[in-house]
């Protein structure tokens, strides 16, 4: 679940679709969200939301539009906390209710555009965004809400743009975007991946380097390129692209931890090896360096060590899902009952916290099958599959145990999603196996229709 | 002989016999002893009985000159002209020819004293004083001054008539020359002192002298038994000074004295409330009313340096503003039209609001809205009441209710514009500049060259990102007018500067600069540097363009060091050598006026760091800084850059740390603190603070520069 007070960053869940399309390397943690300075009074407002008492929440935000009137009207905050508590239909009465109060207000419009664009609706976000756009022009709003108002809009609508893969119109919005902020690295890079698509890699790649001058923080060109061509399923651009990347910046960890990474998701892991070894010299603390290094541990079934490198990470980072689950799996796998009992409370929590993930549901099945608890286990799995897709140990996951359940047709199709896409992969040889197994299980297809 | 008076005869007859002898012999006496005798006998008592009869007719006249006299002072102090008039015309006509009289019945009649009448002097300023006729009585004032320098009243109506005349630097020099309130020959009284509050305050005159007369000499008197005697007004009075005696600051406890005479001036109120009622004396009560608030901030005082308890404090407050109450409704109850007195009910109950629980908060408001609706069905001709109603409903969480209210009073009173400019202000209040810009401009239609209205509209087009809409609204007062006026010189020179009129900003530049008294340099150049996409350059042309003419102008110097500072910030790479200097010289200039200057003091530092990178003169900048008062977060950021250059980084770490605590937190504060924590070798939190860097708003080349150092070091 998104934390409520990352919700309060109303300049917020389009702000969050400023951010670029996901990585491709499966072992990234999810984006961070937007840290907010909260007002007192929204913090307050937070505690009594979560409390329940909804209404000394509205008193509570009210007092803070009143302190700074340039924050969004308190039934809109309202709304952002509803949706980010998940309960959509109370988000959108109190949307509604703020509508019909203020229905020129274009935090109105940028919510409900959010909302559209979290579930799919794109003729609707970029209506709302348009309609925002008009608002924001009313001389009611000073010249600073005006931007804000307009930056957030063309950010939905260049994300409703660059869903529908209209890429021409994605790149006016950014480009807009950028005339008034052109040093926001996260935006330049979304103009480079319009760019992109648009056939221009060169200027794609111009505009990266920009970014990356602008901001050392983000991605490198390079990676970012290796993305994007994996993006567009170009297998052999996006390895040139690492070897530039490396060639580029030889002391970057980055590149290194990406080549490893890369190397992996090939089902190399002898050759992630010295990738993994350069990168762990180069910045042993990282945490990204410490994850592939317990992925490294997992594909050679070094439970002991992965276990080590997740236990001391989870200390660490003690509020991140990837290390979490990671370490879940590795404690599944141990002989000790205690420990694959508390890989299930763990991947438990970690499923409570995250409902929306499938993989969160995938390790908890994991785990309660190695508890040998199939039955729950094939619930947690099918949940799991309602969420998403799923990643390629995911659904070897859900073959193992449709297996177990003697379903060897599902169990079939799972295996082979698993063995047939694109990504890390430390169940490689166990899917392999079971899939021939489970083929030889599974009644043959019925002849198909002779053509006419 | 026949007038021999015989030992036997009877007594009648013995005065028979004596007068018969006496007539006998003065019958037959010489005519020259005859005379004689009747001079001796007749004439001496009958010149005695005329002189007596003379004397006692004199005396009596004399008596009921006197009583005239006793009259006439009557009337002057109770102030009643018609009484003195009445008793000159009655000494008069006793005495036609009293040169007195004469002399103070032409004063009264031309308010004009003669010099030498030194009473009549005093009566005559005193009397124009009191009527409002402040040029009367600063000619009448200086004439006593002329002979009694140290007459408090009369130096502070002087100076009062310089204030009114708008020479605040001559007021503040006259004020100077009072002598100390303890002087005998002062003469200060409550009524004195209070005026001399007033004075004060309008010259920006520290209080210090006069707070502590009250602490020392009044507040015995408010101690004293006899205060008890006084009639309602005096006590009042007396109350009034009693509350100027707390002192201001937040930071030490209030005198001993002023906390031991609370009790005292509170019976002291509460008689004087009770008198004042009894006899029906509106103005006194009235005055006890606007006290309640001014009573309660020295409470609050008392409150803060743990003089009273916190139930102390309760029961006190609940006192005040219960004696606050039956003031107010003891004026309301002699006059129901009194717009005041319902203004002050209203107010007492808004002030109750910081104490009121939020689930009495309805009630209250209930209350507060049941008062000022009486009140506007009584006086909805009362601007301050329907705005007070305005911010009841602001209070309420319906600040646009307050402007539509306000809107609706402009309409049913179109012969009054200035609803027009409440409504504006609620409107502006309420956040609702579109609202605002209506009522400007119907304020406008009923007064085309309303200053308010005038100023406020091209302010809101300004902030609304339409500076060239703000261009007409402002040209009406045509550059004379604006180059005097320095709100509307901050919203024309800024407006001139968003729409890049090169050419008229310099005429108006030049305006401003020649304008006589130079009244909107500061605010000039303020709209200059706010000015978006104004050239660092070409802002720093105009600015110096002004300081030809005004070189020493504290807010100009201000101003030109800011932006000096940002020239030197901006250029790529940062700092440059030569605006570095320049800026570093500018803020020196401009810390000569302001020595304590917070922006500056911030200006100086970072430019001795990272400008000159002078960490030596870095250090000497920012030493002092928040150690009077807990630093801003701005300071924080300071404190913990310059902490780190010294390698100090505990330091460095708690001082950005307490930076980045704060909801305006800076991206430069997060991004040094990355550097500190990284420094310290705890990755973990150093990449956390330089994510938080990376999803702030750089708002300065500084600040993108700090965290481009940041990322550099610890991502790369």
């Amino acid at each position: 679940m998104r934390p409520l007070a990352a919700a309060l960053a109303l300049a917020f869940p389009l702000a969050l679709a400023a951010q670029p399309p996901a990585a491709a390397t499966p072992a990234a943690p999810p984006a961070a969200a937007k840290p907010v300075a909260l007002t007192p009074d929204q913090e307050k407002a937070v505690e009594l939301f979560k409390a329940g008492k909804i209404d000394e929440a509205v008193v509570a935000l009210e007092s803070a539009a009143r302190a700074n009137p340039k924050l969004p009207p308190a039934r809109v905050t309202l709304s952002s906390l509803y949706f980010a508590a998940q309960n959509g239909q109370a988000a959108r009465m109190a949307l509604e209710a703020v509508a019909s109060q203020d229905p020129k207000h274009p935090d109105v419009y940028l919510l409900n555009a959010s909302y559209a664009l979290g579930e799919g609706r794109l003729t609707d976000t970029v209506l709302s965004c348009q309609v925002a756009i008009q608002l924001a022009a009313d001389p009611r709003w000073d010249a600073d809400q005006k931007k804000r108002f307009t930056r957030e809009a063309r950010i939905g609508l260049a994300a409703a743009f660059e869903q529908r893969k209209d890429w021409a119109a994605a790149r006016d919005q950014v480009t807009a975007v950028l005339a008034d902020d052109s040093k926001n690295a996260v935006v330049r890079q979304r103009l480079a991946t319009c760019l992109f698509f648009l056939n221009d890699p060169d200027r794609a790649f111009a505009e990266l380097q920009t970014a990356y001058k602008d901001d050392p923080a983000a991605e490198l060109p390079e990676l970012r390129m290796h993305q994007l061509a994996l993006m567009a399923n170009d297998q052999p651009k996006a390895e040139e692209w690492l070897k530039k990347g490396i060639a580029a910046h030889p002391q970057s960890p980055r590149t290194q931890r990406a080549m490893a990474g890369w190397q992996l998701d090939q089902g190399n892991p002898e050759a992630a090896g010295g990738h993994l070894d350069a990168a762990i010299k180069l910045d042993p603390a990282n945490r990204e360096t410490g994850i592939l290094k317990g992925l490294m541990a997992r594909y050679k079934k070094d439970f002991a060590a992965a276990e080590k490198v997740y236990e001391d990470l989870l200390r660490e980072y003690p509020a991140d899902a990837v290390i979490a689950w990671n370490l879940s799996l590795v404690l599944a796998e141990s002989g000790d009952a205690q420990k694959r009992r508390r890989a299930v409370d763990l991947a438990e929590n970690e499923a409570k916290k995250n409902q929306r993930a499938p993989e969160a549901l995938a390790v908890y099945a994991w785990a309660l099958y190695k508890s040998g608890r199939l039955d729950d286990s094939e619930r947690a799995i099918g949940a799991a599959t309602q969420l998403g897709a799923l990643t390629r140990d995911a659904a070897y996951i859900a073959g193992r145990i449709l297996a177990d359940k003697n379903k060897p047709e599902v169990a079939v199709t799972a295996l082979k999603a698993a063995v047939d896409g694109r990504g890390a992969f430390v169940y490689k040889a166990e899917a392999t196996a079971l899939l021939a197994d489970q083929q030889r299980k599974a009644p043959a297809a019925p002849p198909a229709a002779p053509k006419k | 002989m026949a007038g021999t008076v015989h030992p036997s005869a009877p007594p009648a007859g013995r005065v028979r016999t004596v007068l018969r002898n006496l007539w006998g012999t003065f019958r037959f006496a010489p005519w020259p002893v005859k005379l004689m005798l009747l001079l001796v006998f007749v004439g001496g008592p009958l010149a005695v009985g005329l002189r007596y009869g003379r004397n006692r007719v004199r005396a009596v006249r004399l008596g009921s000159q006197v009583a005239e006299w006793k009259k006439f002072e009557d009337g002057v102090r109770g102030g009643d002209e018609s009484k003195m008039v009445a008793a000159l015309d009655a000494v008069l006509a006793l005495a036609p020819a009293d040169p007195t009289a004469l002399g103070r019945k032409k004063a009264i009649e031309t308010g004009e004293a003669d010099p030498a009448d030194h009473a009549m002097v005093v009566l005559s300023y005193r009397r124009h004083l009191r009527a409002g006729r402040l040029p009367e009585a600063e000619r009448e004032a200086k004439k006593r001054l002329d002979v009694e320098k140290n007459d408090w009243l009369a130096r502070c109506v002087v100076a009062a008539a310089l204030l009114q005349r708008g020479d605040k630097p001559a007021a503040a020099a006259e004020l100077a020359q009072l002598p100390s309130p303890g002087n005998p020959a002062a003469r200060v009284d409550p009524g004195g002192l209070l005026f001399a509050f007033r004075l004060f305050r309008a010259t920006d005159t520290d209080l210090t002298p006069l707070r502590t007369f009250v602490q020392g000499v009044i507040l015995p008197l408010v101690k004293a038994p006899n205060a008890a005697q006084l009639p309602p007004s005096e006590k009042v009075a007396l109350l009034e000074c009693y509350v100027e005696g707390f002192e201001p600051g937040r930071d030490r406890p209030q005198p001993a004295a002023l906390a031991e005479a609370w009790a005292p001036a509170a019976k002291l109120a509460d008689a004087a409330t009770d008198e004042a009622i009894e006899a029906k004396e509106v103005a006194a009560l009235a005055r006890l009313g606007r006290l309640t608030a001014r009573f309660e901030d020295g409470l609050v005082g008392l409150r803060r340096g743990d003089q009273v308890t916190a139930a102390e404090f309760a029961q006190l407050q609940g006192d005040l503003r219960g004696r606050g109450r039956r003031a107010w409704e003891a004026v309301l109850a002699a006059d129901p039209k009194s717009a005041e007195a319902y203004r002050g009910l209203g107010t007492a109950l808004l002030r109750t609001l910081d104490v009121t629980p939020p689930a009495d908060r309805p009630a209250l408001y209930q209350q507060a809205r049941d008062v000022l609706v009486r009140g506007l069905e009584a006086r909805d001709d009362d601007p301050e009441l329907a705005q007070l109603f305005a911010r009841l409903m602001a209070a309420e969480g319906q600040p646009l209710k307050a402007a539509e209210f306000l809107i609706g009073q402009a309409h049913r009173h179109p012969d009054k514009p200035v609803w027009w400019a409440l409504a504006a202000e609620a409107a502006v209040a309420a956040n609702r500049r579109e609202v605002a810009l209506e009522a400007c401009a119907k304020l406008r239609q009923k007064d085309p060259d309303n200053l308010y209205a005038t100023r406020t509209e091209a302010r809101l087009w300004i902030e609304a990102g339409e500076p060239a809409r703000a261009l007409p609204v402002l040209a009406r007062l045509g550059e004379p007018a604006l180059a005097r006026d320095a709100n509307a010189a901050y919203s024309y020179a800024r407006a001139l500067a968003e729409t890049n009129a090169t050419d008229a900003l310099a005429g108006f530049v030049k305006a401003v600069a020649a304008a006589d008294p130079p009244t909107a340099v500061g605010a000039t150049a303020r709209g200059l540097a706010d000015a978006a996409g104004l050239p660092a350059d070409e802002l720093l042309a105009r600015l110096a363009a002004l300081a030809e003419r005004h070189p020493t102008d504290p807010d100009l110097l201000k101003t030109r060091a800011e932006a000096a500072y940002r020239a030197a910030e901006a250029g790529d790479p940062i700092w440059q050598v030569g605006r570095v200097a320049a800026a570093a010289r500018a803020v020196e200039q401009a810390l000569v006026k302001r020595p304590d200057d917070p922006d500056l003091l911030l200006r100086l530092g970072w430019l001795r760091l990272r400008g000159q990178n002078n960490l030596p003169q870095a250090v000497r900048a920012v030493a002092g800084m928040g150690t009077r008062t807990a630093p801003t977060a701005a300071q924080s950021e300071l404190l913990g850059a310059v902490a780190l250059a010294e390698n100090k980084l505990p330091a460095a770490v708690a001082y950005l740390e307490q930076a980045t605590r704060a909801a305006d937190a800076p991206a430069g504060a997060f991004a040094l603190l990355a550097r500190a924590y990284h420094a310290t070798g705890r990755p973990g939190p150093a990449n956390q603070a330089l994510q938080s860097a990376r999803n702030r708003p750089r708002t300065s080349p500084r600040e993108q520069a700090e965290y481009l150092t940041a990322a550099k070091l610890i991502v790369q």
